[in-house]
């Protein structure tokens, strides 16, 4: 057995051997691209699904929600808090957070 | 990674998400949305504010995600809180809540749209003083 032989039989395989469980592990993640992660950036598009409200249309561009993921700032910002005027008060129904 | 422009979900998650949505409302014969974005202000204001201007408020069970201050909001309309209760809401809150805190918007809109519905489908009694 040849150098050049013995370094492909013994690093060359191994290696490849290595790509392919890295592929194999990886595939399902790059196969669903990227996903939301608690605590990390969220720039998707706000969506709806089932009865929409009065006045949205099913395009994503929403009057509402528009605006960069950086709102959190602005919620002292009186324009943003007078959304919740004229609440059912009355309603109920329940809140968590993660 | 950070969700980017337009990915929340994918198609497929989307569509069962949907069909989630049609099967809650088949079994309990109420409203169901769900709406997933950032709130403006108060998570629980922006939910009932959205709550109040779908077409039919009363009737209406609503799930407000916001993935950017992580909090779920599940507001019931007047006619619809006789069938959920609030303690009953929030049991479904927190099966969507430990899917959230792994990352699974889908999977947990699925599970909490599919016990909310259980949940809200009134217990069909038996008469026994009826021959």
């Amino acid at each position: 057995m040849s150098t050049l032989h013995a370094i492909l039989l013994f690093v060359g395989v191994p290696l490849l051997i290595f790509v392919a469980i890295t592929l194999l592990v990886m595939a399902p993640s790059l196969a669903k691209g990227p996903r939301y992660r608690p605590g990390q950036g969220w720039d998707a598009e706000p969506e709806w699904f089932g009865a929409l409200p009065a006045g949205q249309s099913v395009d994503r561009s929403r009057q509402l929600e528009a605006g960069p993921p950086s709102r959190r700032q602005q919620a002292a910002d009186p324009a943003q808090t007078r959304l919740g005027e004229g609440v059912d008060e009355g309603s109920g129904g329940a809140s968590v957070r993660w | 990674m950070p969700v980017s422009a337009g990915e929340a979900f994918t198609s497929d998650q989307r569509r069962q998400i949907d069909k989630a949505i049609q099967e809650a409302e088949r079994v309990s014969g109420r409203d169901f949305s769900v709406h997933v974005g950032p709130s403006s202000g108060d998570s629980r204001r922006t939910a009932q504010d959205l709550h109040s201007k779908l077409p039919r408020p009363g009737n209406s069970i609503l799930i407000h995600v916001d993935p950017v201050g992580r909090s779920l909001e599940i507001v019931t309309g007047e006619s619809a809180q006789h069938s959920l209760s609030n303690r009953q809401a929030a049991l479904a809150a927190i099966t969507m809540q430990s899917a959230f805190s792994t990352g699974d918007l889908a999977r947990g809109l699925r599970a909490g749209l599919q016990q909310l519905a259980q949940l809200a489908t009134p217990v069909t009694s038996l008469h026994t003083d009826t021959p």
